[in-house]
């Protein structure tokens, strides 16, 4: 993974331990994320944000620009055109950020795992939270790996950016 | 009078204070961390072209000096609608003068075809 | 609708250079063959002199091992009598070369990039020579036999070198100038020239690239717009797709069909139905299979049921699109209920692999058929619901009416078909015109647009609906018993060699299967003639002169999925 690690450098600088469970409460509850709708499983995340399961009850609400987005859902199958697009989106976001890798395309390739273009798995170029198989998932699944994105970030644990940043650190890599 | 005046001294004071708080206190509380591809612009995902320094038309400015006008001509209409009961007919003359000026100059800009994007 | 087999040759009558006639399998379809040189000759007098005005297809199949090459295929049609041509060319593997024929029809021009793409064919005179769906500096051109897929598909240091830089989508194009007389003008100007042009100077606004790139709010999926912008309007428009090539047609080339018609499903996947009805069209017209009157009944619900759920994600789109979020709440409150019939029926929400060589895989459900009658009746007073919406609505109506008119001169040009199409008059429907499955049953109404703006289109889509709703109806009370799907056919069909060009009305256009089998279970070569691709293609056509808030609109009218675009 080739990803620009986005080191934090710099803490901050009151102790914010009291107010830390009041903003991972407002983060988790606020999740907004990155339309990346690439293939099929673009229509099912409509679906989910649409009246029937609707995520905006959570406090989600998808938003189209990278800066602005909390997570990011890679709906569909990746290919080498489009794999330096998703590397350089991905980048574009400020942490905390988590990605969904979102059907089989994402998971693994899916059902064209062994094309001359598909790249096999999102995860091949950027860390990946949640996984949610299928192809393509019900829209149940999706809401479910949202709501565990949300649990994730309210307990305050690390997204699996950070948790690559900090290996990148540990291991002495520089930017 | 006095206890107006003092209201209108907090709500000054209470605002400056509420916009420096908002923007200072972030420094204090929030991480910072910077990346190459972070600060670059976002296009969509692709690789901007050219340089964005470049003569954009002169549209724009228009448009926008023209909504800034009447934006501060709704600022001045807000609080003589608040108290436009207590101040009589005079006020009112004097705000469509005010209004009727700067209904002139719409006017004027909408016969040289300002609003509408050549 | 279609010509006697008596007249069958008839057609090339005359035109020189034209040998092998003949007729493709047991469709009405004329087919000849004709040599590199004599392909334009030939082209232009069927489209000028016997009135052959609409390209329907364009690709090429690797022939034979015994002669090694490629077979340009081309499709033409007559819609007056409905007649079909096909023309092929054979290249010999040293002189991949063949004369572009983008200057007869603009619509030719992506189609003969897609085949220099993946194909390695040089078409002479073509003005933008480029990659479409592959990266520019991809290696390799991936449909060739002798191109092998590795096991694990795509491998680390293929995915380091593709991270590594953008691609060049900018790169040059290769024209092949040898001979100026083939030069061809495409009647749109190129981003590129149109900043040339530009030198800065002046009072006016300077011109910026823009890309309306891959991510963006609109929901059409990855597609790339390069535009030269002066200021807000657009002078240049191209467009860029290849995001979601994934391969299809080459890994249909090691599936069983099967296992194809479950991957096609998920070419056009909004409506996956009509990808299946026109690959297991070509395989059933091949291996010469009856399908059952049941089943073809059924195959009909089911494809106005999925037109339904078509048109419904598309109106979702089209109301963002100018930014009214009310119409998809609404819209996806009856693709859901469809949906639900569709997992009800076939198992599946969105990807079905519903239809078998012969027939259907099961037949309805205890009351399904009811429940669905019910639901049929209330499609009408739901429809009712959105054109209160948007169809009166002063907003609406501003942002579409006069928006990106297309003349039918452009959509002949362009091929462009379905919606698009009957929006700006031209009177055509392969459900009428080409009945397949039980369609010659029905009474089928079509709806035309007169003036060819968004609205107009926006209008069709909105009666289409309504006339889906019908003929769902019909077919429901309509359908004959019986078996639904035809005894005794295997498990792995194994066509005959040959070749068949089925067409069905999608809720986009003309989508079409080129199946070429060479007597195994796997196909020699499966093209799918997506009607988004030559939709998609009219844009640089239209988009110049307009604004950046109608490229919007035009473009939901044009309804893509990027799914079959790029297969």
């Amino acid at each position: 993974m080739a990803v620009d690690p986005v080191i934090v450098d710099e803490e901050s600088k009151i102790l914010v331990a009291p107010l830390q469970f009041l903003m991972n409460w407002a983060r988790g509850h606020s999740m907004w994320p990155l339309t990346f709708g690439t293939a099929c499983c673009a229509i099912e995340m409509m679906t989910v944000g649409s009246a029937r399961y609707d995520t905006e009850r959570y406090g989600i609400f998808f938003r189209n620009s990278p800066r602005q987005a909390d997570c990011m859902i890679i709906a569909g199958t990746i290919n080498l055109k489009i794999a330096p697009r998703v590397k350089l989106l991905y980048e574009q976001m400020s942490l905390p950020k988590y990605v969904i890798a979102m059907g089989s395309c994402a998971v693994s390739g899916g059902p064209f795992a062994d094309g001359y273009n598909v790249v096999q798995g999102v995860d091949q170029i950027i860390p990946v939270d949640i996984y949610v198989p299928g192809c393509p998932p019900r829209p149940e699944a999706l809401m479910n790996a949202l709501l565990m994105v949300m649990e994730r970030n309210s307990a305050g644990e690390l997204s699996a950016a950070e948790v690559f940043a900090a290996e990148h650190r540990a291991l002495g890599v520089s930017e | 009078m006095a206890v107006a005046a003092l209201v209108f001294t907090g709500f000054l004071l209470v605002g400056a204070a509420l916009a420096l708080i908002l923007v200072t206190l972030p420094r204090f509380l929030a991480p910072h961390s910077h990346s190459v591809a972070k600060g670059s612009s976002y296009e969509c995902g692709e690789l901007p072209i050219g340089e964005p320094w470049i003569r954009f038309h002169v549209g724009y400015y228009i448009f926008a000096i023209i909504f800034v006008v009447f934006d501060v001509e709704t600022v001045f209409l807000y609080p003589w609608a608040v108290i436009f009961r207590q101040l009589g007919i005079y006020s009112f003359v004097e705000m469509a003068v005010f209004v009727g000026i700067l209904v002139l100059g719409l006017a004027y800009a909408w016969r040289k075809g300002v609003l509408k994007w050549q | 609708m279609t010509a006697p087999a008596t007249t069958a040759v008839n057609v090339f009558e005359g035109i020189p250079g034209v040998f092998d006639v003949g007729v493709l399998g047991s469709s009405p379809v004329r087919i000849a063959s004709t040599t590199p040189n004599a392909l334009r000759g030939v082209i232009e007098e069927l489209k000028v002199g016997r009135g052959f005005t609409h390209l329907s297809l364009l690709t090429a199949a690797e022939r034979p091992a015994e002669t090694p090459g490629v077979k340009m295929v081309y499709a033409v049609t007559r819609r007056q009598d409905g007649t079909r041509v096909m023309l092929t060319v054979d290249l010999p593997e040293d002189e991949l070369r063949v004369p572009t024929i983008c200057g007869l029809w603009s619509g030719a021009a992506p189609l003969e990039r897609e085949v220099f793409d993946l194909f390695g064919v040089v078409f002479l005179g073509h003005p933008n020579l480029r990659p479409i769906v592959l990266r520019d500096d991809f290696p390799g051109h991936p449909l060739r036999k002798a191109f092998a897929m590795k096991p694990t598909g795509v491998d680390a240091e293929d995915l380091a070198w593709a991270l590594s830089s953008h691609g060049d989508n900018g790169s040059e194009p290769t024209p092949e100038m040898s001979d100026p007389s083939l030069a061809v003008k495409l009647p749109y100007p190129f981003v590129a020239d149109v900043m040339l042009a530009d030198d800065g100077s002046g009072l006016h606004a300077q011109r910026e690239i823009l890309n309306m790139g891959p991510q963006h709010p609109s929901m059409h999926g990855v597609l790339h717009l390069w535009l030269a912008l002066e200021g807000e309007t657009v002078i240049a428009g191209e467009v860029t797709h290849g995001y979601l090539h994934r391969c299809i047609e080459k890994l249909a080339e090691t599936r069983s069909y099967r296992a194809v018609t479950a991957l096609v499903d998920r070419a056009d996947y909004v409506s996956g139905f009509f990808t299946e009805l026109a690959l297991l069209g070509g395989v059933e017209e091949l291996a010469e299979i009856e399908v059952t009157p049941k089943a073809q009944y059924l195959r009909v619900l089911m494809s106005e049921l999925c037109r339904l759920t078509s048109h419904t994600t598309w109106m979702a789109a089209c109301g963002i699109d100018v930014g009214a979020f009310t119409p998809m709440l609404f819209s996806f409150r009856d693709r859901e209920a469809i949906l639900d019939f569709f997992e009800e029926i076939t198992g599946g929400r969105m990807m079905f692999n519903y239809f078998r060589p012969g027939g259907v895989k099961s037949d309805l459900p205890p009351g399904a058929a009811d429940r669905l009658r019910t639901y049929l009746k209330t499609v009408d007073a739901s429809i009712d619901g959105y054109e209160a919406l948007l169809t009166n609505n002063e907003i609406f109506r501003n942002r579409t009416r006069g928006i990106g008119v297309m003349t039918p001169e452009v959509i002949l040009d362009f091929g462009v078909t379905g919606p698009m199409a009957r929006g700006s008059g031209v009177n055509v429907d392969l459900r009428r015109d080409e009945p397949y499955a039980a369609y010659g049953d029905f009474d089928i109404r079509v709806p035309l647009g007169h003036v060819g703006d968004t609205y107009d289109r926006y209008a069709v889509r909105i009666a289409e609906m309504r006339e889906s709703a019908r003929l769902a109806l019909q077919a429901l009370d309509g359908m004959p018993e019986g078996d639904f799907v035809t005894p005794g056919v295997p498990r792995a069909v194994k066509p005959p060699a040959g070749a068949a060009y089925h067409r069905v009305e999608s809720p986009r256009g003309e989508l079409g299967v080129y199946l070429e089998s060479d007597g195994t279970a796997q196909p020699w070569r499966m093209k799918i003639r997506s009607p988004a691709f030559s939709n998609l293609h009219v844009a640089p056509a239209v988009l110049p002169g307009g604004r950046i808030g109608d490229i919007i609109a035009i473009m939901s009218s044009v309804d893509v999925v990027m799914g079959e675009i790029d297969r």
